[in-house]
């Protein structure tokens, strides 16, 4: 296990909804500069647990603790305190339909990155850059495909160099090639601004590519059913279930 | 489990002021020099500093220098990007090697070229152009309307032959939502339309010694248009919005387009159920508010004028005769039509984005409540050539 310091520490939480648990007893560590990845079939309540480390949904028990700070039970301050430090990528891409792209992206560099303006709308469009927008500013989402609209949603997500990155099926919708410079950008952003990353992905190649740790949930047994290295847990897992989903036939995906 | 972990407060890598200066270097090179901690949140100096040198000192060259940074982000980036189209646009070369390799890769990463290009922003149109192009809008709206308006004929007409895709559980839902659900607003709006109504007649009639004609002014005057006129302003605020946004929701999640792939016509299972539902539930409830409106007339007339509720009673049943109520009720049955219409109408058009989807809604609300009014001067004017 790494050295690195507790990013998020989720201590026996159980997540449903009234009486209905969907995941319960789940305890794990994300440590600073980890590529973590939730893992799961459909349904199994991937994103719900995102949206619980996002502090968007209360936890039926347990903590979840962000560098020590209970989000779970921290006062709106500590929560604020918390959040403020999140870039998100929704799986829908959650852009604002009112606002061109240049716009969604500078609003949080505006009102929370205490830029002036020449300087927030430069780095507005270095952002689009980054995610390969360059030259698409002035376009609103809804003249955008759907791929499109997540890039731009994820240039939106790190507008302020967030120190972690959830990210809810960032390569939904996105055509291998893209897919694949979103993996690179990912990685990038983790060592170049020490970035924590937190991954809700469906895709075997993203996981094996750019996971360095992460969970893999099952449905059935409502909990935690593998944790580590999803490189090591194909090669080394006898477990059917995390073979079932990796595929464990001992190769590396490219 | 839990392990013990830095507090967030302890998590920033140094807290040193970022600062940025500029020096000049041999060969009329210009170092910018920047130093502390570089953090979005925490505060930065203005790049525009920099830019301004740029164009004030020509330099033969430009160094970003950035030995002394302890801590960078985006903001770095921000000013590099400027410095570089400051750079640019003069031919001065901008060494930015001194940045930590990062902030290269990712600038680097953002001057690729993009694998598409965006289309232009279209050039502004001149006058003609644009009250051309306003005008063809306005022609394809009226051809629009009229579309929509044959496209429900049709689609009332199969379903009162029982060929149309309009489910009967969806009929008597909106009948439920239209009706029984809106019964708490309608007898709050009624109640005081007749109220109001009976204080200003009071208040003038009493000057004449009329008094007892308060009982007339309120059941002819509720009975005849305001019980209907008052409903259908309701109906049009809460049910023609929600019509236009649930069905402009359905476009965005693309659920019309579903049935559209079906060949199941959105005017048959969608609009035909709302337009049924509230063309019969507006003349009941208005039937409803006709009765809170006198009532709440009467409660003035008797507080007020110290009427007693059997004259209340028997002047009303006096000055309201079948034709006030049958044409109230035909009205409403036409306001309901109208406002379900303009509701559904607007939501099958609405776009594709939140926004489009409130916009839908407002329209919805201006032209429900713009059909009714023109309604009601058409029906005054038809009532009064026939002699009602």
């Amino acid at each position: 296990m790494s050295d690195a310091p507790v990013e998020i520490a989720v201590d026996n939480l159980t997540i449903g909804y009234g009486s209905y648990v969907v995941l319960g007893g789940l305890s794990f560590e994300v440590r600073h500069g980890d590529v973590f990845v939730i893992m799961g079939g459909s349904g199994s309540g991937k994103s719900t647990l995102l949206r619980q480390l996002m502090g968007l949904e209360e936890p039926l028990g347990g903590d979840i603790r962000h560098r020590g700070l209970s989000l779970t039970h921290g006062t709106p301050e500590e929560r604020l305190q918390i959040t403020r430090r999140f870039g998100v990528l929704f799986q829908s891409g959650a852009l604002w339909s009112s606002m061109t792209l240049e716009e969604n992206v500078m609003l949080p560099i505006v009102e929370l990155g205490g830029l002036p303006a020449g300087d927030a709308r430069t780095l507005a469009r270095l952002k689009l850059a980054l995610v390969g927008l360059k030259g698409f500013e002035h376009l609103y989402p809804s003249e955008l495909s759907g791929g499109m609209q997540k890039r731009a949603a994820l240039a939106r997500a790190i507008a302020l160099d967030p120190q972690l990155l959830f990210l809810d099926e960032p390569s939904a919708g996105l055509d291998p090639p893209t897919s694949r410079r979103i993996d690179d950008l990912i990685l990038e952003l983790r060592e170049s601004l020490d970035v924590t990353v937190v991954i809700v992905t469906h895709e075997l190649s993203s996981i094996l590519r750019i996971g360095t740790s992460g969970i893999l949930i099952d449905a059935a047994s409502r909990s935690i059913v593998a944790r580590g290295n999803p490189r090591e847990l194909r090669r080394q897992s006898h477990d059917a279930r995390v073979l079932d989903f990796l595929g464990g036939d001992g190769k590396e995906a490219a | 489990m839990v392990t013990q972990s830095p507090t967030i407060e302890a998590a920033p890598a140094a807290a040193s002021r970022p600062t940025l200066s500029l020096e000049s270097g041999p060969d009329r090179a210009l170092h910018v020099v920047l130093a502390g901690a570089w953090r979005l949140q925490a505060g930065v100096p203005d790049s525009s500093t920099a830019v301004r040198a740029v164009a004030e000192r020509s330099p033969q060259r430009v160094v970003l220098d950035a030995a002394a940074l302890s801590a960078w982000d985006g903001s770095v980036l921000a000013l590099a990007a400027r410095l570089a189209e400051a750079c640019a646009a003069r031919g001065i070369p901008l060494d930015r090697s001194g940045l930590p390799t990062g902030a290269l890769h990712l600038l680097d990463r953002a001057e690729r070229p993009p694998e598409r290009v965006a289309p232009a922003p279209a050039p502004r149109a001149g006058l003609v152009a644009r009250i051309g192009a306003r005008a063809m809008r306005a022609g394809r709206a009226a051809a629009d309307y009229l579309a929509f308006i044959g496209d429900l004929v049709l689609a009332l007409g199969r379903v009162v032959s029982g060929r149309g895709y309009t489910r009967r559980q969806d009929v008597l839902l909106q009948l439920q939502i239209c009706g029984a659900q809106s019964l708490g607003i309608v007898t709050l709006v009624s109640f005081l339309v007749g109220a109001i109504l009976a204080f200003v007649g009071a208040v003038e009639l009493r000057v004449f010694g009329a008094e007892i004609y308060v009982a007339n002014l309120v059941g002819v005057g509720v009975v005849r248009e305001l019980g209907a006129l008052m409903t259908a302003f309701v109906i049009a605020g809460r049910t023609g919005a929600a019509f236009a946004a649930e069905l402009g929701s359905m476009r965005v999640s693309q659920e019309l387009d579903a049935l559209a792939t079906l060949g199941i016509p959105a005017t048959e299972l969608l609009v035909a159920p709302r337009v049924l539902a509230l063309t019969l539930m507006l003349p009941l409830l208005t039937v409803y508010a006709d009765f809170v409106g006198v009532f709440g007339g009467g409660l003035v007339a008797v507080g007020m004028l110290d009427m007693s509720p059997q004259l209340y009673a028997a002047q009303t049943i006096g000055a309201v005769t079948a034709v006030h109520l049958g044409g109230g009720l035909a009205k409403a049955a036409v306001y309901g039509l109208l406002v379900a219409a303009a509701g559904c109408r607007h939501g099958l058009r609405s776009g594709k984005s939140a926004a489009a989807v409130g916009e839908a809604a407002t329209r919805a609300v201006v032209s429900g409540l713009v059909e009714v009014i023109a309604a009601c001067g058409l029906f005054a004017v038809i009532f009064f050539e026939l002699g009602w």
